[in-house]
């Protein structure tokens, strides 16, 4: 596989970026079974 | 409730057997934005085209149900899907009475999962509002959760669950979602989870006024219904279902109130019928 040198970059970038992502905005009516859904 | 014969909403988007929304059926991965990077990820490093990749992962999981076949919902469901469209009639003309700008959100009706503005969700989720797009999701399989698994049957308890999710979209044009949202980034998750039990006993609070409202219009409410909305609001408290599902209650993991909170905060909502008196955030005590 040869892999264009620009590709690392936006791998990078995203990687880095990726705590910032938009948590989910979805307002629940209540909270659900599984727990790792922040947004419940 | 009497509902037959009054309007209909014609704010109701039926995506029932429409799963998942478009290109992303049966996708078995949660989290549109998640989705989305894993695939560009993926593709940056094969060299793919992104587009193919998820078309290769919709062909891995079979056919797709989507749009060839009708929905087939049982007469049950069918009825269920006019009453709900009362509800939200309903709540348009008390909440286009109580503000002068309402804007009237969608009513989305799915089955199994769908991709919203705020991303994708599925039935497990329940019923929510994405203040993105202004509309409200509903699974009317939730309908038979609420009667059976949380044991709150009625056709008002149901009405309660559209007139919360409006309660939501109330909050939203007023400001209040998007400065509690935003502060999801600066506060610990404790405090995070507090704001947002204030967020949710104040959608309660907004269901009460409306059906205050709605009965001052249509008197439509008839015995017995208030209790089986208070019996739902208790049925979905974070104590009951956490008790229910672990044993034990967790009260800094509270996100939408206890039974009791919910059952008040309903309640003076639906005797004083004014908005103003549900300043959940500024309460001395919940
Ligand atoms: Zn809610």
């Amino acid at each position: 596989m040869n892999l264009p040198s620009y590709r690392f970059d936006i791998l990078f970038g995203l990687t880095y970026f990726w705590p910032y992502l938009p948590a989910s905005k979805i307002i629940t009516l209540c909270s659900g079974e599984d727990e790792d859904k922040a947004t419940m | 409730m009497q509902w037959r014969g009054r309007r209909q909403s014609n704010h109701v988007d039926d995506q029932r057997g429409r799963s998942g929304g478009g290109g992303f059926d049966g996708l078995p991965i949660k989290g549109g934005i998640g989705v989305v990077v894993v695939i560009i990820v993926i593709s940056l490093i094969t060299g793919n085209n992104p587009l193919s990749l998820l078309q290769q992962i919709s062909l891995d999981n079979g056919p797709s149900v989507s749009q060839s076949t009708p929905y087939q919902a049982s007469p049950e469901e069918e009825e269920l899907s006019q009453f709900v469209a009362v509800v939200l009639a309903d709540t348009e003309d008390v909440w286009n009475h109580l503000l002068s700008d309402y804007r009237e959100p969608t009513l989305v009706l799915f089955s199994g999962s769908v991709q919203s503005g705020c991303g994708n969700a599925d039935a497990s989720t329940g019923p929510f509002y994405c203040s993105a797009d202004e509309k409200l999701y509903i699974d009317l399989s939730f309908y038979e959760e609420l009667k059976n698994r949380f044991d709150a049957p009625g056709d008002f308890a149901q009405a309660y669950v559209v007139a919360h999710e409006v309660g939501h979209h109330v909050q939203h044009l007023m400001g209040i979602t998007d400065k509690v949202q935003g502060m999801r980034g600066q506060l610990s998750e404790e405090e995070y989870n507090k704001l947002s039990v204030k967020l949710e006993l104040q959608a309660d609070f907004l269901a009460g006024v409306w059906a205050h409202h709605a009965n001052e219009i249509f008197s439509m409410i008839e015995a017995g219904d208030i209790d089986e909305a208070m019996n739902a609001a208790s049925a979905i408290g974070d104590d009951r279902l956490q008790k229910q599902a672990r044993g034990y209650v967790v009260p800094d993991s509270f996100t939408h109130g206890t039974s009791e909170q919910r059952k008040r905060w309903f309640s003076k909502g639906y005797q004083t019928g004014d908005i103003n008196q549900g300043d959940t955030f500024n309460a001395t005590s919940l």
